[in-house]
């Protein structure tokens, strides 16, 4: 990491979200943050009072069995949140529930705005509070179609999509190979 | 999650709604070619011909880039391979200007609507070209559960010449322009395009050219 940079596990952990350090260099982000619904617009609050701005929101659908509180979608949302003054970035998901409502954060960051209309065409989650939740890349007669929704028989549980816990094997570098050069 | 969560199978649906869009947007066409529909009242063969040469040879394509493929129609537009060799260089900023309809590009559901409107906007006689594999058959998209790209422009409006390419060459398209003035006219362009003129130097006495 660059020097004099900020380390922003403790704001987070201070206001009791759930964050991970991660290796920036493996993952592609220095914090992980695992969000229960209730804890979504108050974790966008604390991350744009800290001056975050958000890179983008998507969704993604997995098995709803293994590593999932129970009775959710299989759908989870993932934030990403990002700094101008220093490299730090944050990966925040959400689990969605039966009720596939999320709420918006549309009000704190406008720029999740048309992401959530992305999300909810092509994986139905619902942004509770979203001032125009119509389809934005779909055709609007496909408004109850969501074509990122995976068949039951292509569904992985979510440990298949994750990052292995260990860090993967790279080659070291001035490593030698089987022949010796 | 339920029923909702299911996907529909969606290849059928596509030609339904193309079928739909197209029976609303559509003026019934009389017959298969188009060249005035039933005809005028009175028909002289001679000024038939000439004007019939006379459109052949100055079609005028609209401004329609939906795709990759639009990037190929720029260039043939452009000094090195001169459409407007074969008069069609005039690219309309209008349909009711324009009567070349070239589908350069992938045709979504979106965009149905729009290519429907575009093409009922343009005066009688016009022509179409399906220019590159996404035009022709959805080409690279015509793929099990493919939701959202209408596969080809003729499940829409009548195509009069279909080039193939992903994308076709500069050379595809003027083809393509050649066939559609070979169906106007019924003759293969008459002009023979790429002879070059000789040299005026040869009639310079005393100067040697190979």
């Amino acid at each position: 990491m660059v020097k004099d940079t900020k380390d922003y596990k403790e704001d987070f952990l201070n206001q009791g979200f759930d964050a991970t350090e991660t290796a920036y260099d493996q993952r592609g982000y220095h914090l992980e943050v695992v969000l229960n619904v209730n804890q979504v617009r108050k974790f966008a609050q604390t991350a744009y009072e800290l001056g975050f701005y958000l890179v983008f929101v998507t969704g993604f659908h997995v098995r709803p069995d293994e590593g999932h509180d129970t009775g959710n979608s299989g759908l989870e949302v993932v934030y990403q949140f990002a700094r101008y003054d220093q490299p730090y970035r944050i990966k925040a998901c959400v689990s969605v529930p039966n009720s596939l409502e999320v709420p918006s954060i549309s009000d704190i960051y406008q720029g999740a705005n048309w992401h959530e209309r992305e999300t909810r065409d092509f994986y139905g989650v619902v942004f509770g509070g979203h001032p125009n939740l119509n389809p934005l890349l779909l055709a609007e007669e496909d408004a109850d179609f969501h074509p990122l929704l995976k068949e039951e028989t292509n569904l992985k549980s979510l440990h298949e999509v994750s990052w292995p816990s260990e860090a993967p094997e790279v080659a070291k570098e001035g490593a030698e190979d089987e022949t010796g050069r | 999650m339920g029923e909702e969560n299911k996907i529909s199978p969606i290849g059928p649906d596509l030609d339904v709604y193309a079928a739909n869009l197209k029976s609303k947007f559509c003026l019934p066409v009389v017959g298969q070619s188009r060249d005035y529909g039933e005809g005028p009242l009175l028909r002289m063969k001679l000024t038939d011909t000439i004007l019939k040469l006379c459109q052949a040879n100055s079609l005028w394509p609209m401004t329609f880039g939906i795709a990759c493929c639009a990037i190929e129609m720029m260039g043939t537009g452009m000094a090195r391979f001169d459409i407007s060799r074969y008069g069609s260089e005039v690219f309309r900023p209008s349909p009711r200007q324009s009567d070349l309809m070239i589908v350069a590009g992938t045709v979504n559901k979106k965009l149905a609507p729009v290519l429907l409107t575009l093409y009922e906007q343009m005066p009688s006689p016009k022509w179409v070209i399906a220019l590159g594999n996404c035009a022709i058959s959805g080409g690279p998209f015509k793929v099990k559960g493919n939701y959202n790209i209408i596969e080809g422009a003729d499940k829409l409006i009548p195509v009069d010449v279909y080039v193939p390419g992903c994308p076709p060459r500069p050379e595809g398209l003027l083809e393509g322009i050649l066939k559609v003035q070979e169906k106007i006219t019924g003759i293969r362009h008459p002009i023979p395009q790429n002879r070059h003129p000789k040299s005026p130097l040869k009639k310079v006495k005393g100067l040697r050219v190979k």
